[in-house]
C-alpha cells in the first residue's frame, strides 16, 4: 500500500488517553481513525446527494427507522453490559 | 450492516437514521451478492453498494457460522427437521449473523425471521424491526 508523509500536531491528552499499543503505532491508529472518518462521511454524502436530487426526507419518514436504530443501539448496550456482569461473577 | 433492500428509497431512509444515530452501516460480500442479485435496479443498488463501508469476511466466521446453524438446527429439534432449519437459513445469513458479532453486532434485515433463529440459537446479535 503506497503512503504520504504528513505532519499533524495532536491534542497531547487526547495522546495520553490511547491505550500503549496504540500509541507504539501511531501511523496505524490515525489511518484507522481516519478510514472510519472517511466511511461516515461516504455514507453521510450518500443521504445528502439522494435528498439534494430527489427532496429531504421528513421527520415521519425517519421516525421508524430512527427508533429502530436507537432502540437496537440500546439493546446492544444492555447485551453487552449483560455479558460483562457474567464475566465480572465468573459466569459462562 | 444492512442485510437486504428490494427498495432502495426504504435502504435510505435506515440509512440516514442510522447516520443520524451515529452508526456505521459495514457490508460483508455476501451482502453484496443478495442485494444484487435480489434487486429490480442494479444500478440503483450498485450506487449505495458503492458508497458503504465493506469489510471481509473472515476464516473465523466461516467457523462461527456454522457453529449456529448447528446449534439453531438443534433448536428445530433435530434429525430433519434440524436439517430443512439448517437449509432455511442458509450460508449467507449465517456468515452475516458471524460477522455482527465480531462488529456492532445489529445487523439490519428486511426479513428478520432467520436471524431471529440464529440468535435464539446463541448469535449475540441484535436485529431491529426494520420497516423495509
Amino acid at each position: 500500500m503506497a503512503t504520504v508523509k504528513r505532519s499533524v500536531t495532536i491534542d497531547p491528552q487526547v495522546l495520553a488517553e490511547l491505550s500503549p499499543e496504540r500509541r507504539a503505532n501511531l501511523s496505524a491508529a490515525v489511518n484507522d481513525a481516519l478510514r472510519l472518518l472517511a466511511a461516515l462521511e461516504a455514507q453521510q454524502s450518500l443521504v445528502a446527494e439522494w435528498e439534494a436530487e430527489h427532496g429531504p426526507f421528513t421527520e415521519e419518514e425517519l421516525a421508524p427507522y430512527i427508533e429502530a436504530a436507537v432502540r437496537a443501539q440500546s439493546e446492544r448496550m444492555m447485551m453487552v453490559a449483560e455479558e460483562a456482569v457474567h464475566r465480572y461473577r465468573g459466569e459462562a | 450492516m444492512i442485510a437486504a433492500e428490494r427498495n432502495i428509497v426504504a435502504a435510505l431512509r435506515n440509512i440516514a437514521a442510522v447516520a443520524r444515530a451515529g452508526q456505521l452501516l459495514v457490508v460483508p460480500p455476501v451482502v453484496i451478492v443478495e442485494a444484487r442479485q435480489r434487486c429490480a435496479n442494479i444500478g440503483a443498488v450498485d450506487v449505495v453498494l458503492a458508497r458503504l463501508r465493506r469489510e471481509a469476511l473472515l476464516p473465523e466466521d466461516g467457523v462461527r457460522a456454522s457453529d449456529l446453524l448447528r446449534a439453531a438446527g438443534q433448536q428445530a429439534g433435530g434429525g430433519r427437521a434440524a436439517s430443512a432449519r439448517i437449509h432455511a437459513i442458509g450460508t449467507a445469513d449465517a456468515l452475516i449473523a458471524a460477522m455482527a458479532e465480531r462488529l456492532s453486532g445489529i445487523v439490519y434485515s428486511a426479513d428478520a425471521r432467520h436471524l431471529s433463529w440464529l440468535k435464539h440459537a446463541g448469535a449475540r446479535i441484535v436485529v431491529p424491526p426494520v420497516p423495509f
